[in-house]
């Protein structure tokens, strides 16, 4: 290779920069495209996805599940019974301890208030998650029902763009101050938010720090 | 009841940001990645063939990327965009491609490509001759200020950005636009086979 001419002016450097944003940007062929896409298409879903009920292996996620339950089961149901709180739907032989890196969905309808939103939000937080060790309420006695994929999956791409937050925990659909809303946990920072996930405009209630 | 809450909830993906549909995806929505991957497949590729030289190596590239995104979603934690991480994991793809097609050769500068004006391109033809040149010296270079010069020339990424696509500080990737660009100067200006090319085989 040519060693770099020790002349190189910035002049020059703007004519080669100017040369190369000139060239054209070559796309993806079509049948590329279309390899690429077919073999998404047939990528099995990530084992969480299953979990959660949705997508193409959703019955054979079921069969999974309840073979390793059973398979499972008599090792782990002394730890189920220990712990406390949500865990992810057919999640249950990992989830005791775990933080999951996906947002729980649930669909509780439950009744949050202003006052009380700081303690009833971490009471969605499964034991052992939240960022800095942030003490959590004692968690929801009975697991609310979960969401369905796909309203989960419009609920989360909701709170995402809402919260702009890196991690969605947990996210929760019910009422805020007596109206329809969606509670969510997120961090970092850790903090709860209200948000209602209007069509056209989401909007955010309320966001209180767990911290 | 169910209806009319599901009204209220934003029902389409079309202004959907890419954090959004990988949310999305990670909840188990079975088109959002899909659309992520359609959205970025055409600077995905540009940045895997400049990488790789060679289009069967991008499109597996492009491809393994994908796939791999695709199952780490989930560990995606919003430290960088989306954009910059699915570029990342590309690039990354790319350079194991190449370094396992070592013996790979390289196209050697067009005979037409002679000397060539650096300001005027307004001939078709030398348009064509240029655009030629321009991307087989830009083949020639050493791998790292070719990605450098790809992701910040054509592409467009501000040096910040690509920084955190190729995991090294912004003076290194300006430092390498710099060598890579007054490399590929000397080479248009006076193009010579043996000094400006890369010999057959040879990526080092």
């Amino acid at each position: 290779m040519r060693p770099v001419d020790d002349g190189f002016s910035e002049e020059a450097e703007q004519h080669v920069r100017d040369l190369l944003a000139a060239q054209p940007q070559p796309p993806m062929p079509d049948h590329v495209r279309a390899r690429i896409q077919s073999a998404i298409a047939a990528e099995p879903r990530p084992e969480s996805d299953r979990a959660a009920g949705g997508g193409r292996g959703r019955w054979i996620g079921f069969a999974v599940a309840a073979a390793v339950v059973i398979l499972a089961g008599f090792l782990v149901v002394p730890v189920l019974r220990k712990a406390e709180g949500p865990t992810l739907p057919l999640d249950g032989t990992t989830a005791q301890t775990a933080c999951p890196v996906q947002p729980l969905t649930y669909d509780s309808k439950t009744r949050y208030q202003e006052a009380g939103l700081p303690t009833q939000a971490r009471s969605l937080i499964p034991p052992g998650c939240g960022s800095g060790g942030a003490p959590a309420a004692p968690a929801l006695a009975a697991r609310p029902a979960a969401m369905a994929p796909r309203l989960a999956a419009r609920v989360v791409a909701c709170v995402v763009r809402v919260a702009r937050s890196a991690h969605v925990m947990v996210v929760d659909r019910g009422y805020y101050d007596n109206r329809p809303a969606v509670v969510a946990v997120v961090e970092p920072p850790l903090r709860a938010l209200a948000i209602t996930c209007r069509k056209q405009s989401p909007r955010l209630l309320e966001d209180v720090a767990l911290q | 009841m169910r209806r009319r809450v599901d009204s209220l909830l934003v029902s389409t993906y079309a202004a959907s940001s890419d954090e959004e549909l990988l949310a999305a995806h990670v909840a188990g929505d079975s088109t959002a990645f899909g659309e992520l991957a359609r959205r970025h497949s055409d600077r995905l590729w540009a940045v895997a063939l400049r990488t790789t030289r060679n289009p069967d190596d991008a499109a597996d590239a492009v491809q393994d990327a994908l796939l791999s995104a695709f199952r780490r979603a989930h560990t995606f934690r919003g430290t960088a965009k989306v954009s910059t991480w699915l570029h990342r994991i590309v690039v990354n793809a790319s350079l194991d491609r190449l370094r396992s097609a070592k013996v790979r050769r390289t196209q050697p500068l067009p005979e037409e490509s002679g000397d060539i004006s650096l300001s005027d391109v307004r001939d078709p033809i030398a348009e064509h001759t240029t655009r030629i040149t321009v991307l087989a010296a830009l083949d020639a270079l050493p791998t790292d200020q070719r990605l450098a010069i790809t992701l910040v020339d054509l592409e467009g990424w501000s040096v910040d950005e690509a920084a955190e696509i190729l995991e090294c500080p912004p003076g290194t990737v300006k430092s390498r636009c710099h060598r890579g660009r007054a490399r590929l100067y000397a080479v248009l200006r006076n193009p010579e086979p043996e000094a400006g090319v890369r010999p057959p085989g040879g990526e080092g």
